[in-house]
């Protein structure tokens, strides 16, 4: 894992805990940076989460809003994080 | 635009799934349907099931937030099992065993899998699975009446899918 993926996952990671398993709100471009892999990608929401993420991105500042931190666990899963 | 129902694209991806990994020949069958017509009423050959038949059916749809703008679409799909011995004795254990067996393998297992992906022929669905936080529930284990009465298994089966959508229901 590249030490800029590494940052990203420590980041998403960070704000997953700080929230529980409750609403939370990531920058859209960590959410791609995350599904920019196959396994990731391949994993439940990954490619609704990754379209929803790229098409969000292009503008920055921009935040998705998941409302189970839960859904980020078979991504974070799937990157070995 | 198909007119196709977006859980009945899902319901035929899972019986395509099934025949695809079953191969079955008539008078075997899996059929992709809103009701499941089973008869065992020997005096109306026309009607009366005959060979090994899964039949998979719509359940429920549910939705839950997923992000601000994307559900989390929830489906139940049924699927029935159904065979009938056809010899003159009672259906011995062995025969009921057998089936019991090709259900686990060809339908329970297969249609929980976490790798399992599912597209609908219509492309309505491109990528379901089942969900992982709702086990199966078989709701009719080999139904005791029916084996008495009809000399028949029947098994059904309730399996749930979610995927993504946004708030108009595209993908």
């Amino acid at each position: 894992m590249s030490e800029e993926l590494t940052a990203t996952v420590d980041r998403v990671k960070a704000a997953a805990a700080a929230h529980g398993d409750t609403y939370v709100e990531l920058p859209a471009a960590d959410v791609a940076a995350l599904l920019d892999n196959p396994a990731a990608l391949a994993t439940p929401w990954g490619r609704t989460l990754h379209n929803l993420a790229v098409s969000t991105a292009r503008t920055p500042g921009k935040t998705v809003s998941l409302h189970r931190t839960v859904h980020l666990s078979p991504i974070l899963a799937a990157l070995g994080a | 635009m198909s007119d196709r129902a977006r859980i009945a694209d899902l319901r035929d991806a899972v019986a395509a799934s099934l025949a695809a990994a079953w191969a079955p020949t008539l008078p075997d069958a899996v059929e992709s349907t809103w009701l499941a017509r089973i008869s065992f009423d020997e005096n109306d050959e026309a009607e009366l099931t005959v060979g090994r038949h899964l039949y998979v059916i719509a359940g429920g749809v549910s939705l839950a937030p997923l992000t601000r703008s994307h559900w989390k679409n929830g489906y139940t799909i049924g699927v029935v099992f159904v065979e009938r011995y056809t010899d003159t004795d009672d259906p011995p254990d062995d025969w009921i065993d057998a089936r019991v067996k090709w259900w686990e393998r060809t339908v329970l297992y297969p249609l929980c899998a976490p790798s399992l992906t599912l597209a609908g022929p219509e492309g309505i669905v491109t990528d379901a699975r089942p969900d992982p936080e709702t086990p199966p529930e078989v709701t009719t284990f080999v139904d005791r009446e029916l084996l008495t009465e009809c000399k028949a298994v029947l098994i059904a089966c309730n399996f749930a899918f979610i995927d993504g959508t946004d708030h108009t229901g595209a993908a």
